[in-house]
């Protein structure tokens, strides 16, 4: 089973692929399921945009029950807000987790009602998440996560599920790996991006543990699919990044 | 199951980050693993060495027990002296048919006379210049990295300024070509033509032609099964994957064989 446990679509509202384009990519390359997110990349994400994102998540899971899994964007400034579409998109509607964006870095204090709530329903909480060394690049992101954000809250949280996104998002990957191997086992790494530097895979399973790794592709798929055919693992560990691990934090939920 | 010639494959070391696999043999082993039969190979070393020479130099030396599989291109900085004696040293010595130029790292612009002039003497040695759009990803750059992004424009500037010629432009994006009956004809490779959920290399395929596009992998540097995977899934008919594959590389180095 390959699970792809972070990418995007659009059923009416951009400016991600369509839905029937994320599905019949994944079957061109041999992917079971895709998860999928709406996320709004404004500095702030505006309640009415971050509603019709998850509308439009809705949508497309309902058109591909078989293939889309729901991830629910919520912006933790907006906590009021970003409670009630946790409750309508996660408890009532079906969705499997959340996804964050870079409005907030994952150790700021304004994530910690979600967190909680994220422990309590058993979700996991995907972060788009990256370490950019070019000026340039970063100025786009001043807030992105890096992975070693993420070890104090897991740390303060442990029942609760994070995800550092896309080992391979544009940065230095060595970091992010090299700062996760210091987080607490309940943070995970997944494995997408358009980076597919050789020798990516094998170090993460190396300093992590390929227990910690989980298939993505955040619609690279090639190279998602590429980078874990080429490494020089055991099919043992390929199996547990292609869909084991996440099925298990699937099996998590509470709800 | 068809042939498969990779356009863009490099052996050594890379300063900032370990490589993995850095020897021609391993290089090998790894084309085995992905059915690649034959390739054509830079030196890294030919990018970071102030004296580009001394690699390809290495790179001979390397390569001589795999000549049926791999050729080995030349690397030189026309900001560097002695390069035309060098140029033909890789040419007429060592048979290199191709010529990678790297502006990213190397202190000149493609639109300076030295470029003009070392391109010009490679095509009187009747070999193919190869420029890069990129090396390398630069947004997880080394602080030691002080390499710059070359704008298309500059690359397509230069191409310009040579009627009726063929060049490689690899590990870029898809390029429209250049109109005209003496326009210079631009081969690219895929090796970054994917992603987007398929988008890419149907855009790459679209915008280059089959005639035009060629499989690259940029290995050892990056996996090579991503660049494959596209060219293996993109809608297109199995002659035209045959030329991406193989036949446009055999067509423009026929001393790929």
């Amino acid at each position: 089973m390959r699970i792809d446990c972070h990418s995007h679509c659009s059923v009416s509202v951009g400016p991600w692929p369509s839905h029937h384009q994320v599905v019949a990519d994944a079957r061109r390359l041999g992917v079971d399921k895709v998860c999928c997110s709406h996320p709004v990349a404004t500095e702030s994400a505006d309640p009415k945009r971050v509603r019709a994102a998850n509308d439009d998540i809705t949508a497309a899971m309902r058109a591909y029950p078989d293939v889309i899994l729901g991830q629910c964007f919520i912006d933790p400034g907006h906590i009021r807000f970003a409670q009630d579409e946790i409750t309508r998109c996660v408890v009532d509607g079906g969705m499997i987790g959340l996804k964050f964006y870079h409005q907030y870095r994952m150790d700021d204090p304004v994530f910690a009602p979600v967190i909680e709530r994220c422990a309590e329903l058993g979700v996991p909480m995907l972060m788009h998440a990256g370490h950019p060394t070019d000026p340039a690049e970063l100025a786009t992101q001043p807030l992105i996560s890096r992975a070693d954000h993420f070890i104090a809250p897991a740390r303060l949280y442990p029942e609760a599920v994070f995800i550092i996104g896309h080992i391979g998002g544009g940065g230095d990957w060595e970091w992010q790996i090299k700062a996760m191997s210091h987080a607490t086992k309940n943070v995970y790494m997944d494995t997408s991006g358009s980076v597919i530097d050789a020798g990516m895979i094998e170090k993460a399973v190396r300093d992590l543990g390929a227990e910690r790794l989980l298939f993505a592709t955040d619609m690279s798929t090639e190279r998602g699919v590429g980078k874990i055919l080429d490494a020089n693992i055991t099919q043992r560990q390929k199996e547990m990044i292609w869909g084991e691990n996440f099925q298990r934090i699937l099996q998590m939920r509470k709800i | 199951m068809s042939m498969i010639y990779d356009a863009d494959t490099w052996i050594g070391h890379w300063p900032y980050r370990r490589l993995p696999h850095t020897t021609a043999a391993e290089l090998l082993r790894q084309m085995d693993s992905a059915g690649i039969d034959k390739a054509l190979v830079g030196s890294l070393q030919g990018v970071f060495y102030k004296d580009s020479h001394e690699a390809n130099r290495e790179l001979v030396r390397q390569v001589r027990r795999y000549r049926d599989r791999l050729i080995p291109c030349a690397i030189l900085n026309p900001a560097y002296f002695g390069w035309a004696d060098d140029l033909k040293q890789c040419r007429e010595e060592w048979s290199m048919p191709v010529l990678r130029l790297i502006p990213q790292y190397h202190p000149y612009k493609l639109t300076d006379d030295v470029a003009a002039e070392i391109v010009a003497a490679a095509h009187e040695l009747k070999m193919t210049v190869a420029v890069y759009g990129r090396v390398m990803d630069l947004r997880g750059r080394s602080h030691l990295d002080h390499s710059r992004q070359v704008p298309t424009d500059e690359i397509m500037a230069m191409f310009r300024k040579f009627r009726g010629a063929s060049f490689m432009l690899l590990n870029s994006d898809a390029v429209k070509p250049l109109r005209g009956a003496k326009a210079p004809k631009i081969y690219q490779d895929a090796a970054i033509m994917h992603g987007g959920c398929g988008i890419g290399i149907e855009k790459g395929l679209k915008i280059c032609t089959a005639e035009r596009l060629m499989f690259g992998s940029t290995m050892l540097l990056r996996y090579p099964r991503p660049a494959l995977l596209a060219i293996e899934t993109v809608k297109a008919t199995k002659a035209q994957k045959e030329k991406i594959l193989y036949k446009n590389l055999k067509r423009l180095i026929p001393e790929m064989g």
